[in-house]
């Protein structure tokens, strides 16, 4: 008898013991269990926000009326965009605009003049930026030409880049020309500007770039550019002759400014 | 008699090592686990707010000279709050003195650095660093 009642409390003891840590050893798995979870979780959504953030695309023009200068921010995606911030010279206008997918948002932006930057921060961390060039002026990113004939300035013309054909009623013997301008940032220390060969003799060609002009150059070598640096650029074509005309001009070392 | 008493007093003394081993081991563990778990419970909730933790700059004053300054906005766009680190400010490498800054989220601040030289490369490579140790970099041209 008195065996019996050893061995079952003994059994119970033991079984109390096992009971306690298997319960602990439990409790800290499930513990450890949730923080992998828990970090499993973050990762899950710092995913979701990037891929959300990378989707986001915003077009963003200024338009200027008797009402101020707004910024017209059209979302082109599918999901709603917030813009949080909007800013232009050093200074911001804080607040909270949600464009709805394929619609548009209409922010007053006052502040923002001829020539100014302006910028627009979206709540997920994106930035859309742009300058503002009113009417007249070079468009960021593109040849301004304007063409004139003997009465005078004919019409303008944005292009994107400077390949040129012109072709002629025969019947037509005026005087045409155009002054391309632009503003354009060296890639490199020194540029290169092509002119395909040849042009006709009544064809006057002006190339003008960071302070040098060449008369009718076939081949342009610009040195001692800053790297980053934006120049201005400027070609003039003038001709008396209506003979059929390939223009084009090509630059190495040198892109747009975009900003 | 006598045979019987020492077997009751070996028993006791036996009980009694055992459980106070079997406390002492009980605890230490005890202790081990609350600590390992403790450590576990902040290393994971850093490394959630590291993950969670976006900011970028989104305007940038560059007062070139000698001494010259660069004054930057920093935009918190995630969960936690960001404090930018003391001195946590490099251009082309170069370390800036800045002060910290702390940015709750969805909020702007500016983040001032002076360095006690002038920097002469076009382009300035900018570096800022937070206590967490994420960093972002960004380019500006001076004077574009």
């Amino acid at each position: 008898m008195v065996h019996k009642g050893r061995k079952g409390v003994s059994t119970v003891i033991g079984m109390a013991i096992f009971l306690i840590i298997f319960a602990m050893a439990a409790s800290y798995t499930f513990v450890w269990t949730q923080y992998f979870s828990d970090y499993g979780n973050a990762v899950k959504g710092q995913i979701e926000f990037v891929q959300l953030k990378g989707s986001e695309t915003l077009e963003v023009a200024v338009i200027k009326n008797s009402s101020g200068t707004w910024l017209n921010v059209t979302n082109p995606t599918g999901n709603v965009i917030v813009v949080s911030q909007v800013w232009s010279n050093h200074n911001n206008i804080t607040g909270e605009w949600g464009v709805p997918p394929f619609g548009y948002v209409m922010i007053n932006a006052s502040a923002i003049e001829g020539g100014d930057s302006y910028k627009v921060v979206t709540m997920r961390g994106n930035v859309f930026s742009g300058r503002y060039s009113p009417p007249g002026s070079p468009m960021e990113g593109r040849w301004l030409l304007k063409w004139y004939n003997s009465t005078g300035e004919i019409g303008t013309s944005y292009l994107d880049d400077l390949n040129i054909n012109m072709r002629w009623y025969k019947s037509y013997t005026g005087m045409i020309g155009f002054n391309a301008s632009t503003k354009l940032v060296a890639l490199n220390e020194s540029a290169l500007i092509l002119v395909k060969a040849p042009l006709s003799d009544s064809v006057q060609l002006n190339v003008s770039i960071a302070g040098m002009e060449l008369v009718k150059p076939s081949i342009v070598y610009v040195s001692n550019l800053t790297i980053g640096k934006t120049y201005d650029a400027e070609i003039r074509m003038i001709t008396n002759d209506a003979v059929d005309m390939d223009l084009s001009i090509t630059f190495i070392g040198l892109d747009f400014a975009k900003d | 008699m006598s045979k019987g008493v020492s077997e009751i007093v070996a028993t006791v003394l036996m009980i009694l090592m055992v459980s106070t081993i079997g406390m002492s081991v009980f605890l230490y563990s005890m202790g081990y686990f609350s600590g390992i778990t403790s450590a576990r419970y902040e290393s994971n909730r850093m490394e959630i707010n590291a993950i969670q933790e976006n900011f970028r700059i989104v305007d940038a004053i560059i007062v070139n000279g000698n001494p010259c300054e660069l004054k930057v906005a920093v935009y918190n766009y995630g969960n936690v709050r960001v404090d930018l680190r003391e001195n946590g400010m490099y251009v082309n490498g170069i370390p800036f003195s800045a002060s910290p800054v702390s940015i709750e989220p969805r909020q702007t601040a500016w983040f001032n650095g002076t360095y006690s030289g002038s920097i002469t490369d076009q382009i300035w490579k900018v570096r800022i660093v937070s206590q967490r140790g994420t960093a972002y970099d960004e380019a500006f041209v001076k004077g574009g």
